[in-house]
């Protein structure tokens, strides 16, 4: 369709260049002729001219909308008319008889051959009967050949119609000539693209992955170099066999190799793409599974199958590891969870055993807490105790001034005194009376000192002075020291007041000085001494044995003691740690045996500070 | 017993001392002293002393040495403790052994007194 439009618009082309072509030419002839009327007078051939002039350019005007045929036809006729008036006119001497020349080359081109040699036939007819009645005397010979091969006209005319002829031929001949070389060029182009198409077409069924097999008639036909390489073969081996002779003769599946190629080739075959597994064998003999898809193609009408190969032994060894590693997992998940479900059951039973645990746990740490308080309790009974007896003497013999006291006034008013002069007596009961207010006096001292012991509840905080509770301490522990050991107090010269809990220091300090005491067998001396610098610092330093260093780390650990059995349960220190550490302080020790011991108390101001904000 | 006897008394507590004497003003010459070392002094230069009431709790020795080194001195008077302190073991130890011829507890009662020492005097 396409060649045969394209031809259309080349003769269409031509046609309409020629009807341009022929009006100039025509309009020459046509003026050449209506000057040479002048001479030989109009007459009808000049009428008929004009007629087809008029036509013409009517054509001419109108070509892209007319027929290619119609056109056609109106070239010859017009050509004929102009040959025609020609031949009635000049009979031989006629121009435009080259015009019959133009006919098969012209018309050739345009007209299928055997119109044109028709037309041909027909132009010579036409030449001929003139010819005939211009010989025979039918049609006179009006002109003088002799004048009119002298007339410029003639020469004139005779020119355009040749040059019109000559060009026409020219034309025609040159467009098709370009036109052939145009087409030349395309198929050329289009040759060699196909030859490419062929070539890479060639390499990718050469060069792929998989190996490519061609079937005819299910017989190898084609095989690119993998597949030679994957049969371990050369051509000569493949060619014109079947697969037959690269299988074995069962496959995996029990089916029998030649019955089952022949079905799939046969489905293949029908039109239906095949994809399955199969088993082939080398030429070496050893077997190996592949994965083919066959599918049916058609090629220069004919039928061929194309199966592509791919080598799966390896992908199949690996899928069957697969699932062998899959199923020992399996195993060992199945394992691992019965594993897991025993452990669970175990643990909720250790679970139930540990609560149970720890319930008696918790009741034996309540038990623990409340044996706790109470030896804390018989810590502090026990120091009492210990102070007691001090205290008793210390209450005692103030007493005793009362009570002798009373028994001197008494016997200033018995007959005792019959000999002391009445003045005496009155110096000696104002002397009994003092003696009497100085006991009254030391025994509230003491009993106030003993009150600040447990003068406050655990929690209570107030400003308490420490010089104020180690004065206590000292009155309550001075039948202890008292001709035996000498205290020393080197006091910071202001007072030092901190917040806390008043019952607590005192407890504290009474500790520490009755250590301090009691670590001095003899006499010896007690220095207490108060700084501030920030924090409060109480040094209680003693002359007596010292500590051993093998039990200077523990002296803080509860129950630990070096006393005698009844001495107290060894709280003691470890109730003066606790109490530092409630009031945000901290105790140091340094001792050596047989130097003495130096505690430092020290409790920080900050904290004072903090609370006096409060 | 009216002829005042000779009694001894140490007390490092001068109160002590003075009291005692006012209340047994009339009914015994007490000779009193604030340091036992004195008191061991008269002991060797006065034979007539009849009776020692002692502290227990004093500087440089306490009552039982001090009647330990008094019986150096004279070992047939009775000698007594004067104490603030409760009976402690070695008090009682020195009562069984008659080294300490009676023991009497601060406040004391003046009649106990006479009554005891009457047993000696």
């Amino acid at each position: 369709m396409k060649q045969r439009d394209e031809l259309q618009v080349l003769r269409d082309n031509i046609v309409n260049k020629a009807l341009s072509l022929g009006f100039i030419f025509g309009m020459i002839s046509y003026i050449v002729t209506f000057i040479r009327c002048f001479t030989y007078g109009f007459d009808v051939a000049f009428g008929i001219i004009t007629t087809v002039m008029v036509l013409f350019a009517m054509v001419v005007w109108r070509r892209k909308k007319l027929s290619l045929n119609l056109k056609v036809y109106f070239i010859m006729l017009f050509v004929l008319m102009a040959m025609v008036s020609g031949l009635m006119r000049f009979g031989y001497l006629v121009s435009s008889k080259a015009y019959i020349i133009l006919i098969p080359i012209f018309v050739s081109f345009i007209l299928e051959y055997r119109r044109a040699l028709l037309l041909l036939i027909f132009y010579g007819g036409v030449y001929g009967i003139f010819g005939y009645g211009y010989v025979s005397g039918i049609i006179p010979s009006t002109v003088d050949a002799n004048e009119y091969v002298l007339s410029a006209n003639a020469w004139l005319m005779d020119l355009s119609i040749i040059l019109l002829t000559a060009l026409a031929i020219l034309f025609v001949g040159n467009q098709f000539s370009q036109t052939l070389i145009e087409k030349l060029k395309i198929i050329r182009q289009k040759n060699k693209d196909l030859n490419d198409r062929e070539k890479r077409f060639s390499v990718l069924f050469e060069h792929s992955l998989d190996a490519i097999i061609i079937l005819k008639d299910g017989l190898y036909y084609e095989a690119n170099q993998r597949a030679l390489e994957m049969f371990g073969c050369d051509m000569d081996y493949l060619l014109g066999r079947s697969p037959k002779v690269t299988s074995p003769q069962y496959q995996p599946d029990g089916a029998i190799s030649e019955v089952k190629a022949r079905e799939l080739i046969g489905k293949a075959m029908a039109g239906e793409p095949q994809l399955f597994e199969w088993q082939h064998t080398r030429a070496d003999g050893q077997v190996f599974d592949a994965s083919i898809s066959l599918v049916a193609i058609k090629y220069d009408n004919k039928d061929f199958l194309q199966a592509v190969l791919q080598n799966i032994t390896e992908k199949k060894k690996q899928q069957a590891e697969l699932k062998r590693y899959r199923l020992h997992l399996e195993n060992l998940v199945q394992q691992r969870t019965e594993e897991l479900e025993a452990a669970n059951e175990e643990l909720t039973q250790s679970n139930t055993d540990l609560i149970h645990q720890r319930n008696e746990l918790e009741n034996t740490l309540l038990k623990l807490h409340k044996t706790q308080k109470k030896l804390i309790e018989s810590e502090k009974m026990a120091s009492v105790g210990v102070l007691t007896a001090g205290v008793a003497h210390e209450i005692n013999n103030p007493l005793n001034f009362i009570q002798s006291g009373l028994y001197g006034l008494q016997s200033l008013n018995s007959d005792q005194y019959n000999d002391i002069e009445e003045s005496e007596q009155v110096e000696l009961r104002g002397e009994i009376i003092e003696s009497m207010e100085e006991g009254v006096r030391r025994i509230s001292d003491i009993v106030y000192s003993l009150n600040q012991f447990n003068r406050k509840s655990e929690d209570d905080y107030s400003s308490c002075s420490i010089h104020g509770i180690i004065d206590n301490c000292l009155k309550i522990l001075a039948h202890k020291t008292k001709n035996r050991i000498t205290v020393q107090k080197i006091y910071f010269k202001e007072a030092l007041i901190v917040q806390g809990n008043e019952g607590e220091l005192h407890q504290l300090f009474l500790n520490l000085l009755h250590n301090a005491i009691q670590a001095i067998p003899n006499e010896g001396t007690v220095q207490v001494k108060t700084t501030c610098n920030n924090k409060v610092e109480v040094e209680i330093m003693d002359s007596g044995e010292g500590i051993d260093n093998d039990v200077i780390g523990r002296i803080f650990e509860p129950f630990f003691t070096t006393k005698e059995a009844g001495s107290g349960v060894g709280l003691g220190l470890s109730i003066v740690y606790n109490i530092i550490k409630k009031h945000k302080g901290e105790v140091l020790v340094d001792s050596a045996k047989g130097n003495g011991a130096k505690f430092t108390v020290i409790i920080p101001i900050n904290y004072v500070v903090e609370n006096e904000k409060q | 017993m009216k002829s005042n006897d000779t009694i001894i008394y140490v007390d490092d507590e001068a109160i002590n001392l003075k009291l005692f004497s006012i209340m047994f003003h009339g009914i015994y010459e007490v000779l009193t002293f604030e340091s036992p070392q004195m008191a061991l002094e008269e002991l060797k230069v006065c034979p007539e002393v009849k009776a020692v009431i002692t502290d227990m709790k004093m500087p440089v020795m306490n009552g039982l040495q001090f009647v330990e080194l008094a019986r150096e001195i004279n070992n047939t008077i009775p000698y007594f403790l004067l104490s603030g302190y409760g009976l402690t073991r070695e008090i009682n130890e020195a009562l069984k052994n008659e080294s300490l011829n009676g023991y009497f507890q601060k406040p004391f009662r003046k009649e106990l007194i006479i009554l005891e020492l009457s047993k000696y005097i």
